[in-house]
């Protein structure tokens, strides 16, 4: 009895020996995988999305606000094999149809398998109606997002930009490497180039919670820190004028029969480079971006023919040939090397031929067949005698030649006032435009059968140059910079419209400063000497602007400017125009093109002069396309 | 039978037989198991808006009946359980066939009991101690001392009749506690080790038949074997090894000392499954570490050892075989169980034993005690 006891009492013992030795393993050995374990699942972070920053404008108006948004969500993973029955059933709910649902399923914007948003702004009713019939709506959610607002429309688009969810190339960039896949940034404008302050930190809530994932109790976390402010430089009152202007003046255009597809429009501080206004036409409305969209509506949208790409910036990344508009720095450039001087005369002949030019090429002055004679500098700026230039042009050249092609006194000059490198304005995707030289041209020209030299340096390049054609490229925000340094006696400001990032509670964080890139090489009485006989464009009736400038009240507020007919073959011409007032101490300088908008004096000068009297409180006149005087 | 002669002596005097080590041993647990009961439960009532400490209320009750169980049991003579063991297990097998009426309630796909004023009465845990009663009672009528196979036959019968009424509620782990019984049993009244062998691989061509005919149910096998092979096998298999997983990472994450008493993650928020019941050991694991499940060990080891000292103390061979039908009763139950919860054993239903909630266990084991004191309180008395 006491041995087949001791048998029965011997198996419990290993039993016990077994537990004890697995316990051993598994609490004390493998305890800190299993710690490690629980803490994954009995604690759940949840991000605490922060509110971005706004956007305002220089009075502190609001320019791009937040706002919530009801929004339904489909969640492709959860949705299943049920997702033909969710889609027709939302399709018929939110009365979209399930081709469009599809599209926003696969924007490629958005990962898979995350709750993408299908429609925004849903009633209150419908996220009711969805939240009561979940069984039937399978992986269907409606969260309440915040979204941007505009409070005024498109007013500035380009300038404030968009926002949209993060893309795969940007999350892979080491400047977002805090960001989620769900998170939205900005994507153009102030929007992307302030976006490190708009964003904010996004906060962390760190909760307990069973296994059926229901929360139990907060456990700490911290607070999500909202985006900071940014304030522009941008007045929306001249905002507003510059665009109405632009607008007025295209229209006008349009019933002159001109093509006048696009433009843009800038009104700059030329004391400290701060832009007031700064418009591109076509515009867009960024609450397009809010609402979401498929890629057939992004295409109809942007990407329609005679649409004009209204996404594109023109002021800061349209590049033309800058046309007369140059003729004031090139007058400089020959000023300060020797080549024109304030007191000479220049004939003006009906056209030009470079000396010793076996090809014969004639270039024209724009009054051919007219001759205006032997004029003084100043006279050759206000009637825009191209053939003047074309004489400058030509003893650049010589200077290139007697500096063993190594000089580039014109150059070197045109790129001291901006061009031909960005200007480094607080905005995304600026281009930086062509200051042509021997090198450039060597690099992007081949030689053919037709022109073996085509891409060789030869006088031609500099006359042209001369009129700011040829390979020229300008932005019209270099064109702006430019203007601003001869107006307020040679610093190069760099343009910015951001003036200071403040807290939501208004403490600021900091202040941007105007800052200047450079000095021009030119005297004082030189850049005097200039703005003086630009006075006589716009007064003089002979002055190519002066007809558009017609009853304006100079007596009450001088304005220099010039006009700029760009060749943009085979189009319509771009019209430009450029202006500063007063000109005894400048406080604005105004610049505008018009694509296809004729010559400078048709079109953009009376859109510039409208905006001049609006910045001075004249009475506004009505655009009226203006005479061919240049 | 002899089974008056108590009364000539002093009514005191069977009292100081009593043995207190066994009896603090199982009472202790039971308390144990209450603080565990509502460590495991008190945060679902509460999401639930219920009275957090509504199960451990029902265990007191339960506790309470099963202690005057005890004591009943423990002041009759167990002798008289041999005679009226027939009837006992007669008994029991009615109403394991009554549970399969529509008077039984059926919970998570089974149907094991009764309800019975909002308790839940489970037949198959009073089975437990009838078997062992049964077969003691048959085992010790036997003349000769060495047990044949015709005698293991008939022994293996009693056993086997309740073993498949359980099997078909289903409920493998009380039938693999009833097999461990008769193994136990047998043992000790003097089988032979080759009779056990024929008897293990009989027991193994009927689980083979009872699985062809579809009397065992695939997720039955695929829960035993899936702690096997965890990576594959059907849904059961799955599902088996989520509880697994969950339980191991409980007892694990409780390290050497414990995250302390209701601070468990994975137990006070209900990672582990059925935790208040077959997976209690978790709360024990994780809330006082190796240090508390060893100690918990040490009060299984005790309960062991004073079952088996009642089975040699006992002056009649019924007392002893009841005595140690009582310790493997204890013994399996407790290895498989906490042996599930540390990813060893399969995954069964098998309660444990004084610590997981359910009355009718409860009440079961310290009719069990109650059996062992009887024993020790009248192994005095065998002389006449």
């Amino acid at each position: 009895m006491g041995l087949r006891l001791r048998v029965l009492a011997t198996l419990c013992a290993f039993m016990f020996a077994a537990l004890g030795v697995r316990l051993w393993f598994v609490q004390v050995l493998n305890a800190q995988a299993a710690k490690d374990q629980a803490q994954r699942n009995g604690i759940r972070l949840v991000a605490v999305p922060a509110p971005r920053g706004r956007i305002l404008d220089r009075s502190g108006d609001v320019l791009v606000d937040n706002r919530p948004s009801l929004v339904v969500t489909v969640n492709r993973q959860e949705v299943g094999d049920r997702e033909e029955s969710v889609l027709f059933r939302l399709s018929k709910v939110l009365h979209t149809p399930v081709r469009d649902l599809l599209a926003r399923l696969n924007d490629p914007r958005y990962y898979p398998y995350t709750p993408i948003p299908v429609a925004f702004d849903v009633s209150k009713r419908v996220a009711f109606y969805l939240g009561e019939h979940a069984s039937r709506f399978q992986g269907v959610e409606t969260p309440t997002l915040t979204v941007r607002d505009y409070p005024d429309g498109d007013l500035a688009a380009h300038v404030l930009g968009y926002t949209g969810q993060i893309s795969a190339d940007q999350l892979k960039d080491p400047r977002f490497h805090d960001y989620g896949q769900q998170d939205v940034v900005g994507k153009s404008g102030v929007e992307a180039s302030y976006e490190q302050f708009l964003q904010g930190h996004k906060g962390e809530e760190k909760l307990l919670v069973n296994s059926a994932g229901k929360t139990l109790k907060a456990i700490g976390g911290r607070n999500a820190r909202p985006g900071d402010d940014v304030v522009l430089s941008i007045d929306t009152d001249i905002q507003k004028l510059a665009e109405e202007s632009l607008h007025l003046g295209i229209q006008a255009a349009h019933a002159d029969t001109l093509p006048a597809t696009a433009g843009a429009v800038i009104v700059m501080d030329p004391n400290n480079g701060q832009i007031l206004a700064m418009a591109s036409y076509p515009t867009f409305d960024p609450a397009f971006f809010v609402k979401g969209f498929t890629a057939r509506q992004y295409r109809d949208t942007f990407e329609k023919p005679g649409e004009h790409q209204p996404l594109f910036d023109r002021a800061i990344q349209g590049t033309y040939p800058a046309g007369s508009t140059f003729k004031p720095f090139v007058a400089l450039s020959a000023l300060n090397h020797g080549i024109a001087s304030e007191t000479g005369y220049y004939s003006c002949p009906a056209s030009y031929e470079v000396p010793g030019d076996t090809s014969h090429t004639i270039f024209e002055n724009w009054a051919f067949p007219e001759s205006f004679g032997t004029i003084s500098l100043p006279t050759a700026l206000v009637i825009s005698c191209d053939t003047v230039f074309y004489q400058f042009g030509y003893k650049f050249w010589l200077d290139y030649l007697v500096g063993g092609k190594q000089e580039q006194l014109l150059q070197n000059d045109l790129r001291r006032f901006g061009f031909g490198h960005p200007t480094g304005v607080d905005l995304a995707s600026e281009n930086a435009g062509v200051i042509p030289d021997p090198k450039w041209k060597s690099e992007h020209f081949k030689p053919t059968t037709e022109d073996p030299y085509a891409d060789v340096w030869k006088p031609g390049d500099l006359v042209n140059m001369s009129v700011g054609q040829g390979n020229v490229a300008v932005t019209p925000l270099q064109m702006a910079a430019a203007y601003s340094a001869i107006a307020n006696g040679g610093k190069v400001y760099r343009p910015h419209v951001g003036l200071r990032i403040q807290r939501p509670d208004g403490r600021v964080v900091r202040s941007i400063k105007p800052a200047v890139d450079d000095h021009l090489p030119f005297s004082k009485q030189q850049l005097f000497f200039i703005r003086q006989s630009l006075m006589g464009v716009v007064s003089d009736p002979s002055g190519t602007a002066g007809f558009a400038f017609r009853g304006f009240p100079f007596g009450e507020v001088s304005v220099a400017g010039k006009t700029g007919t760009a060749e943009v073959a085979p189009f319509v011409p771009y019209s430009w125009f450029a202006a500063m007032a007063p000109v005894e101490d400048p406080k604005y300088v105004v610049v505008a093109l018009v694509e296809q908008g004729g010559h400078g004096s048709q079109t953009a000068a009376p859109v510039v002069r409208r905006i001049l009297e609006g910045l001075f409180g004249l009475p506004l006149s009505n655009p009226v396309t203006g005479q061919v005087q240049d | 039978m002899e089974i008056t002669a108590g009364r000539s002596r002093s009514w005191a005097e069977p009292l100081r037989r009593i043995d207190p080590v066994l009896l603090s041993t199982a009472f202790a647990l039971a308390v144990i198991g209450l603080f565990m009961i509502y460590s495991a439960t008190h945060q679902s009532l509460q999401a639930l808006r219920l009275d957090a400490a509504y199960f451990v209320k029902k265990q007191i009750a339960a506790l309470v009946v099963g202690l005057l169980a005890m004591a009943f049991v423990a002041v009759v003579d167990y002798r008289l359980a041999k005679v009226y063991a027939p009837f006992l297990y007669v008994g029991m097998l009615f109403l394991l066939l009554l549970v399969r009426t529509p008077l039984g309630t059926a919970a998570k796909g089974a149907q094991r009991g009764f309800s019975v004023l909002g308790f839940q009465l489970t037949p198959s845990e009073w089975m437990k101690i009838a078997l062992i009663v049964m077969l003691a009672a048959y085992l010790s009528e036997l003349k000769e001392r060495d047990l044949g196979i015709r005698e293991l036959l008939r022994a293996t019968t009693i056993a086997a009749v309740p073993m498949f009424l359980v099997l078909i509620q289903p409920d493998v782990g009380t039938t693999i506690v009833l097999a461990t019984i008769l193994v136990g049993v047998v043992i000790v009244a003097g089988t032979r080790a080759r009779h056990l062998g024929v008897l293990a691989l009989a027991a193994a061509i009927f689980l083979a038949g009872a699985f062809q005919v579809g009397l065992i149910k695939q997720y039955q096998i695929d829960r035993l074997t899936g702690f096997l092979d965890p990576k594959n096998g059907g849904q059961a298999a799955q599902a088996a090894h989520y509880n697994r997983d969950q339980s191991e990472i409980a007892i694990g994450s409780g390290g050497l000392t414990g995250t302390g008493y209701l601070k468990g993650i994975q137990t006070n928020l209900d990672f582990v499954p059925e935790q208040h019941t077959d997976f209690i050991f978790t709360v024990v694991g994780e809330q006082f570490g190796f240090v508390g499940a060893i100690l918990l060990l040490v009060l299984y080891a005790v309960l062991m050892w004073r079952a088996f000292r009642t089975a040699m103390m006992s002056k009649d061979p019924f007392g002893t075989y009841v005595a140690a039908g009582v310790a493997a009763m204890f013994a399996v139950q407790m290895f498989v169980n906490i042996g599930m919860t540390l990813g060893i054993m399969p995954i069964t239903g098998i309660p444990l034993p004084f610590v997981s909630y359910g009355g009718s266990s409860l009440i079961a084991n310290f009719m069990a005690v109650g059996l062992l004191l009887s024993i020790q309180l009248r192994r005095g008395q065998l002389g006449s």
